[in-house]
């Protein structure tokens, strides 16, 4: 795969050595302060590269409105430029007293992004049925939003049969870890169906990636109040880089049938 | 493709070795070689040049087809000049000289004729006798059939029946009984007609037309005519009009075909046409998955694989997004027959087949399968003959 990547990726590749040595680095020296500097740096650069270098592989080169599979990357390129946004928020909030209301907000540019994402995905899978006759054309989304809400159910009958608040942003967490659940489930069908050719790649490291931040997402609500935590900070640069990489791995799918004799 | 005579004419001295009058005689064979023989020696004195050789002459409603062997020319007078007969003229010729190559030397009997005669039945008029073709016997067609397989074939039959209902009458397998209809034909027995089917395609010859009812047309049928365009399969052309009686529709346009006011496509018009569609249906669906972007990639990098061995390829383009177009020139020499429909179709399924192995390395043989499959049963119900044109084993992977 990697012959198919340009010399323009070169900075993204860079990235992928960057993120697993600055958290050794950070983790070697033992002072909580460099760690948190090396990893808050490293998702930084690599969510606005990562979002950077996706905008314009994909948005750039633009597409008809019918053209479902652009547009799903599209919207993937958008959703990664909210991340960044919401991380360079985080990073600037993350030094003051964490408040709430500051989680809220990020919470809400996250959501932004996600929304766009699933919608992007959702409306593929519709598409990719009417080929792929994988279910009733009518089924398709209204069974994977409630395979999709069915988990967060329960916890949520738990949360308020018994009073419990586990933060004051659930209800812009819940949304979001529904629509990155929406988002796994549309990735399984999908890859599923494409395991066997090149495009299988890119969506097994976009499926990957979106796990890793539904787990972010979770512990951010459930575990660690606090988004620019060092531990969920190298979470997110690990799962911006790999959906980055699945997105030019798509975009490489040209070359890759040029070489084909 | 309506052949009238055959002519094979010793080149030297213009004498005519062969002759076979499929209808009525028109010319003298005698005076038709000698004519052909000056006339193209005549051209190639005229214009010097090697490769400058008549090879048509034109009458009012007959053109007579001219190709050159080594020691003899073929001349073939039929109601349109194309490609195909070309080739089966070509082949006649080659067949001749092979087997008759001592009359080069010296004038003896061979019995040209009786051992000539099944080279020229199953090249001119074998395949157009389909299954669904309907016999009719011509009058008193008793007293002069000489072949007592045709005669025994004929007496069991009633005076009209298509083919397939003859062999199952008969029950004797289709073959045969297309050989014999083939027969029957050679002895002028019967008269052969291709019924008109929905999924043919036509063209209106009339472009202008004053008058808005033609006699004994119905209103659908004269609206449809504009639907005619050469590209429309006649189902189509009657759904836009909302025809209610797609039966009198199609004998409706049998009648005017006949009058010539509308004409059935060449063949090989009709093979691009078809297999045009059936490459729409794969990019539309492989563009649903993939995208446009990356199905247009796939479509050149197959067309320019293919380039060397089918340069005519580079007239098939994608406009817009992926909308497959014909460019005028391989539409033109399609329509007029210049291009053979068997190169047409290798060339288009060699096309199809590149695309559909870079899809299946895309996206993995079974969802390249299940477009297939889509698109097959697609075009299966829409068009159940022209389904059966196209290999889809060899599209599968």
């Amino acid at each position: 795969m990697y012959r198919q990547m340009k010399k323009q990726h070169a900075p993204f590749l860079v990235l992928g050595i960057l993120i697993p040595l600055g958290s050794v680095i950070g983790i070697v020296s033992g002072n909580q302060d460099i760690m948190s500097m090396l990893v808050a740096g490293t998702t930084f650069l690599t969510a606005w590269v990562v979002a950077g270098i996706s905008l314009t592989s994909h948005l750039v080169d633009g597409g008809s409105a019918d053209d479902r599979f652009e547009s799903m990357h599209s919207r993937i390129a958008i959703a990664l430029l909210f991340f960044a946004i919401a991380e360079s928020a985080a990073i600037i909030t993350g030094s003051l007293y964490v408040l709430d209301a500051y989680q809220l907000a990020i919470g809400v540019v996250l959501l932004i992004g996600i929304l766009l994402w699933v919608e992007g995905t959702l409306h593929y899978l519709y598409t990719a049925n009417t080929v792929l006759y994988f279910s009733e054309k009518y089924l398709v989304i209204p069974l994977i939003l409630v395979f999709s809400t069915l988990p967060y159910l329960g916890g949520l009958v738990y949360i308020l049969l018994t009073g419990s608040i586990v933060c004051n942003y659930l209800l812009i967490v819940i949304p979001i870890e529904i629509a990155l659940t929406a988002i796994l489930v549309s990735q399984l069908i999908i890859g599923y169906h494409f395991r066997k050719g090149y495009l299988g790649i890119p969506v097994i490291l976009s499926f990957i990636g979106t796990v890793l931040l539904l787990v972010r997402m979770i512990a951010w609500c459930f575990v660690i109040p606090q988004f620019s935590s060092p531990i969920l900070q190298l979470t997110g640069a690990i799962a911006y880089w790999v959906i980055g990489l699945s997105l030019l791995l798509v975009k490489s799918g040209s070359e890759r049938i040029r070489t084909i004799t | 493709m309506n052949i009238k005579s055959l002519y094979i004419i010793k080149r030297e001295t213009g004498l005519c070795m062969y002759h076979k009058d499929f209808t009525d005689a028109i010319f003298d064979p005698d005076l038709i070689s000698s004519f052909i023989s000056a006339m193209t020696s005549f051209f190639d004195e005229a214009n010097q040049s090697i490769s400058s050789r008549a090879r048509a002459f034109e009458g009012t409603d007959y053109k007579i087809l001219v190709e050159f062997g080594e020691w003899t020319i073929g001349a073939l007078s039929a109601s349109m000049d194309d490609e195909i007969l070309r080739d089966k003229l070509r082949r006649l010729i080659e067949i001749f000289e092979e087997q008759f190559n001592l009359l080069r030397w010296v004038d003896i009997d061979l019995a040209v004729y009786s051992r000539y005669e099944k080279h020229v039945i199953d090249e001119l008029l074998l395949d157009q006798v389909k299954p669904d073709s309907v016999i009719r016997q011509k009058l008193n067609w008793d007293l002069y059939v000489k072949n007592p397989e045709v005669d025994s074939f004929l007496k069991l039959l009633p005076e009209t029946i298509s083919v397939r209902e003859a062999a199952e009458f008969l029950e004797i397998p289709l073959e045969v009984a297309m050989n014999i209809v083939a027969n029957a034909i050679w002895e002028k027995a019967v008269v052969l007609t291709n019924p008109v089917r929905p999924e043919d395609i036509y063209q209106t010859t009339s472009l202008e037309r004053t008058e808005k009812v033609i006699d004994g047309v119905s209103p659908e049928t004269t609206a449809a005519l504009s639907e005619l365009d050469g590209e429309t399969p006649l189902a189509i052309a009657a759904e836009k009009v909302k025809t209610r009686d797609l039966r009198r529709f199609l004998d409706e346009i049998a009648m005017l075909a006949e009058k010539d006011a509308v004409e059935r496509v060449s063949e090989a018009q009709a093979t691009l046409v078809q297999h045009s569609s059936v490459l729409q249906e794969i990019l539309s669906n492989c563009a649903r998955l993939l995208g446009n972007k990356m199905t247009r990639n796939i479509f050149v990098e197959s067309r320019n694989a293919l380039m060397d061995t089918y340069t005519w390829l580079s007239f098939v383009d994608l406009e817009e997004d992926i909308d497959v177009v014909v460019r005028s020139s391989l539409s033109s020499a399609a329509t007029k027959g210049k291009i053979l429909p068997d190169i047409l179709s290798d060339g288009l399924r060699a096309l199809m087949q590149f695309i559909t192995k870079r899809i299946s390395i895309l996206i993995g043989s079974e969802p390249t399968n299940t477009i297939i499959s889509k698109v097959m049963h697609e075009l299966k119900q829409v068009y159940p003959k022209i389904s059966q044109n196209v290999q889809w084993n060899q599209l599968t992977m």
